[in-house]
């Protein structure tokens, strides 16, 4: 099932000119040298009900982003709005309440759970910090999310290892909606899922977002999933976001050089199909994140690039659409 | 609400019975035939400890003429040089030997265990603190602290239990630092702080429980070296004084005896070694029986 | 298993059975596995965790370690010669000389302390008798050929001052510097991005036809297998389900699990409809069901008696593709109905 409907617009989470810098330690000492940007002035915005979907190669800064809207890492600098309200720089005292509201699912479904503690523990855990309620008390729901999951509750008293992959990742998205939240951070919840239980998560989670108009951040690096479960599609590159629009103008119109060249090397699993595409193969790798290009960060692999790709940065300018990208020789439309 | 996929989802393996990570080590454990030796020897000498003193002559009583007699009905082990009954003194020995070892290992593990937890979570300013008293502390061989110690508060066990609990934390909390270190970056742990889980919370429940592996084979190991340690510094002179019976203590003053009745070397000796062996057998035990992966 | 007998076969598996001795019981991990390699050709072996593949691939050169791996039985011929029954020393001659394996995690297959050209260089001494500084002026070579640019200057470096693609790309100068008639890719892009994925994967496809050699690819990934191989087998607890070329398998699946795996997974450009994943888990193998491994998931045909006890053989579908399942013509033909 393909979403074609953009839901109606309601700004959930705003993210202004969000920053993220790491220092970089070097020397006996581990005197800081240098920063890196991992997240370089970000703007997005996710609507209540819809699943933006953030791609991104390896060292793009998609995960790191992730963590910073959910304040779990700290932003340098920059605004992040949730449902209306201020998060970045809040104290995790005044961020606890919110915490209900806003939750995360990680992409490891063997570490994203404490293996001593068991399942009704694990699903229970919220309850308990946010309403006080202990085991016995919290056993309705708990039965009641691992059902919504498709678990049986019969298995609440069992550890995370008795279970296998698919059913640890039900078990980290039925801890993530105990407290009935707004708006759920993925970051790549099926990345480390056999092909076919992947789709039973993807189904899930689209059937979760109809039934209670969740709103989803899916990071991921796999455009085949998020092609299928996003409404509205952001590429990342080297902790820019270099393009961001409507999911199917994006997948079939893609104006940024790099979004094309990372939608043709995606191999489609049809041989005729196959064979009928056009691979732009990119030169060269990925630039170091401590000491990116100048000017447009993607010029060192693209074809296109000219002097002013040196000398200025492209800024992310958009259509009517919601289509929005940042490049000085932007593909034809 | 479910598709039918989902409920199948549900079933769960039927072939794997429901086995806790606990049980899983208890039984790599009772198959390690040497762990579980060790483990007969530690309760053996723990049972001797305990009710052995009870059960035998008095250790300071002297019988006249009866010097360093070899083995005999009356005396299990012989007599030594001022002619106390040598079984009595081991016994009263071993009990002396796994007081002090228990005593310091439980006193060194809290200290180790709360500044390493300290450390490997506030990290920065509080962790190059507590790492660097460690580092120093880890350069001063033992027993020059011990012999300074006993300078300012007198022989005895005082400065011994002192000496070691000073020297023994260092290990314990490098060992439970590093394991914060670890865990701090766990996606369960970050998953906690997500939920909004207070830090208290996230450091009992969370972090402990999964760092406490490497402590206890720490604490086995830790047992058996205090033993030993406090048998060299006895032997030294620094610990118990003449005439309670410590096993290093019996070993110093044996020395000069060893041509006519090494039985006053030997029995002591033998003591400590079987003790010390125990403990170590039991922490390899635990140490293979630990590491475990939780899953293929 | 007949087939096209123009190309000569290279790699012959015959009914190869591997079991691993654990705490917890004997793993059937590889329970009847036959299939051919032919020259020039790219074979590719698909299956998930649990499959086999690895296993299967691993025991070709010996790799697996033998307590607790056990050939239970089978034969892997390498022309004439059983290489189960190959000496040590033939053994090492085979790997690197003659079959060559290249690993899903560069940094790990590469020694950290040794520069690149030495690694390389490595080969060819070892297996050709060649000097240093010939060895040394072949390694350049190969590395130009998989495309590092300015080899001369990288040959001294080391592994660590290569990026991951590059390190895959060196890894394969590796494999190939023996020129072998073999290479065995075990997962080679799976750890990598995926544009750096479609380079890796432009080297692989020219380095075959640049030194006239077979690939056989390990993957789970069914894109790179429809863009890439000539030939696959699909395997489910250690068995192969269905063998074929690449659109006798894909376009005209004739196994539920091959058919639950094409419905499960979303493409980019669109065009999948509704995902259907395969319901169930995969089996334990350590208890594996009775009769067909994959009835207790089949959405076809699972309350038929003979699925549930009689394990089914490869039979043939059409010339040259096989499907081992006892109604593979009524599975394909609804399968044609569904997606009419």
């Amino acid at each position: 099932m393909s979403w074609d409907r953009p839901p109606p617009p309601q700004d959930l989470l705003v993210a202004t000119d969000v920053v993220k810098e790491f220092d970089v330690r070097a020397g006996v000492l581990q005197r800081v040298t240098g920063h890196v940007q991992a997240v370089s002035n970000i703007n997005l915005t996710v609507h209540s009900g819809e699943t933006l979907g953030i791609v991104g190669e390896s060292g793009c800064g998609k995960s790191t982003l992730g963590r910073v809207l959910m304040n779990l890492l700290p932003a340098t600098s920059g605004s992040v709005r949730f449902e209306g309200r201020e998060i970045a720089g809040l104290r995790e005292r005044d961020m606890r309440p919110i915490r209900a509201r806003l939750q995360i699912v990680f992409q490891d479904p063997y570490a994203s759970l404490n293996p001593r503690m068991c399942i009704g523990e694990i699903v229970g855990e919220p309850f308990l910090v946010h309403r006080g309620m202990n085991a016995a008390a919290a056993r309705p729901e708990i039965a009641r999310l691992m059902e919504t999951v498709g678990l049986s509750p019969e298995h609440t008293s069992r550890y995370p290892h008795e279970f296998s992959g698919g059913q640890r990742q039900r078990i980290g998205i039925a801890r993530a909606l105990a407290l009935d939240p707004s708006m759920l951070i993925l970051d790549e919840p099926v990345s480390a899922l056999d092909v076919s239980i992947q789709a039973g998560i993807v189904n899930l989670l689209m059937e979760l977002q109809r039934e209670r108009s969740l709103s989803y951040l899916f990071i991921a690096h796999d455009l085949s999933v998020v092609r299928h479960i996003a409404h509205r599609v952001g590429v990342m590159y080297l902790g820019k976001l270099v393009e961001i629009g409507p999911k199917e103008q994006i997948f079939s119109a893609p104006r940024h050089p790099y979004t094309r060249a990372l939608l043709s090397a995606v191999p489609v699993p049809d041989p005729t199909r196959e064979r009928a595409r056009r691979r732009i193969v990119l030169v060269g790798d990925v630039p170091s994140p401590i000491d990116p290009p100048s000017g447009c960060r993607f010029r060192t692999r693209c074809w296109k690039a000219t002097e002013v790709c040196a000398t200025h940065e492209p800024v992310l300018v958009g259509d009517e659409s919601g289509h929005a990208f940042a490049c000085h020789h932007p593909e034809p439309a | 609400m479910t598709s039918p996929t989902n409920a199948a989802d549900s079933l769960l393996e039927v072939a794997a019975p429901s086995r806790s990570l606990r049980s899983d080590a208890w039984r790599r454990f009772r198959t390690n035939k040497l762990a579980m030796f060790g483990l007969f020897l530690v309760v053996l000498l723990m049972l001797i400890g305990i009710f052995g003193p009870y059960l035998v002559q008095d250790p300071q009583a002297q019988e006249r003429l009866l010097f360093k007699t070899g083995p005999d009905a009356t005396h299990w082990f012989g007599t030594d040089q001022v002619g106390r009954d040598v079984f009595a003194r081991v016994v009263h020995g071993i009990r002396l030997s796994l007081f002090i070892g228990f005593l310091v290992t439980l006193l060194e593990t809290t200290v180790g265990i709360a500044l390493g937890a300290i450390a490997g979570w506030y990290g920065g300013w509080t962790d190059g603190v507590i790492m660097r008293i460690v580092d120093v502390l880890l350069a001063l061989p033992y027993v020059l602290i011990a012999f300074a110690l006993a300078a300012v508060f007198g022989y005895g066990v005082l400065p011994v239990v002192v000496t070691l609990v000073i020297t023994s934390w260092l290990t314990t909390a490098r060992v439970v630092r590093a394991g914060f270190l670890q865990a701090k970056v766990f996606d369960y742990v970050e998953a906690a702080r997500a939920i909004g889980v207070p830090t208290r919370r996230i450091i009992v429940r969370h972090m402990l429980p999964n760092i406490i592996q490497p402590v206890l084979v720490l604490i086995a190991v830790g047992i058996g070296g205090a033993v030993l340690a406090e048998s060299a510094l006895s032997f030294l002179g620094v610990g118990v004084q003449e005439p309670t019976a410590s096993l290093g203590l019996m070993i110093a003053r044996s020395r000069s005896f060893f041509a006519d009745a090494p039985g006053l070397l030997f029995f002591p000796g033998a003591a400590i070694v079987i003790t010390v062996l125990g403990f170590l057998l039991i922490g390899d035990g635990l140490r293979d029986a630990l590491d475990v992966r939780g899953d293929v | 298993m007949s087939g096209d007998i123009n190309k000569d076969v290279l790699l012959s598996i015959e009914d190869l059975a591997i079991s691993f001795d654990t705490e917890d019981g004997e793993v059937r991990a590889v329970n009847g596995v036959s299939f051919e390699v032919r020259a020039g050709e790219v074979f590719a072996v698909v299956g998930e965790s649990g499959s086999g593949k690895s296993v299967t691939a691993m025991s070709i050169l010996g790799l697996l370690p033998a307590p607790p791996a056990r050939i239970r039985g089978g034969r892997i011929m390498w022309g004439t010669e059983n290489l189960l029954d190959a000496t040590d020393h033939r053994m090492r001659e085979v790997r690197g000389g003659e079959i060559a394996m290249i690993f899903q995690d560069p940094l790990t297959a590469l020694n950290p302390v040794h520069t690149i050209g030495r690694q390389i260089g490595e080969m060819v001494r070892l297996h050709r008798g060649m000097s240093q500084q010939a060895a040394k002026q072949h390694a350049i070579e190969m590395l130009g050929l998989v495309g590092i640019p300015q080899p001369a200057q990288r040959v001294d470096m080391y592994p660590h001052e290569f990026s991951g693609g590059m390190r895959q790309r060196a890894m394969i100068a590796m494999a190939i510097a023996c020129r072998p008639r073999l290479l065995i890719a075990d997962e080679p892009t799976t750890a990598l991005d995926v544009t750096v994925q479609a380079q890796v994967l432009e080297v692989l496809i020219g380095i075959k036809d640049e030194i006239d050699s077979a690939i056989m690819l390990i993957t789970h990934d069914l894109g790179v297998v429809a863009g890439i191989a000539d030939r696959v087998m699909v395997m489910y607890a250690g068995r192969p389900v269905e063998t074929g070329t690449v659109d006798q398998v894909f376009d005209r699946s004739s196994h539920p699990y091959t058919i639950g795996l094409m419905d499960s997974v979303p493409a980019v450009d669109g065009e999948q409809g509704e995902l259907r994943p395969i319901g169930g888990q995969p089996p334990s193998m350590l208890r594996l069901p009775a009769g067909c491994s994959f009835h207790p998931r089949c959405r076809f045909m699972h309350l038929a008696s003979d699925c549930q006890s009689v394990v089914p053989s490869l039979d043939q579908v059409e010339p040259g593709h096989f499907a081992a399942c006892h109604y593979s013509t009524e599975v394909s033909l609804t399968r044609t109905a569904e997606r009419a």
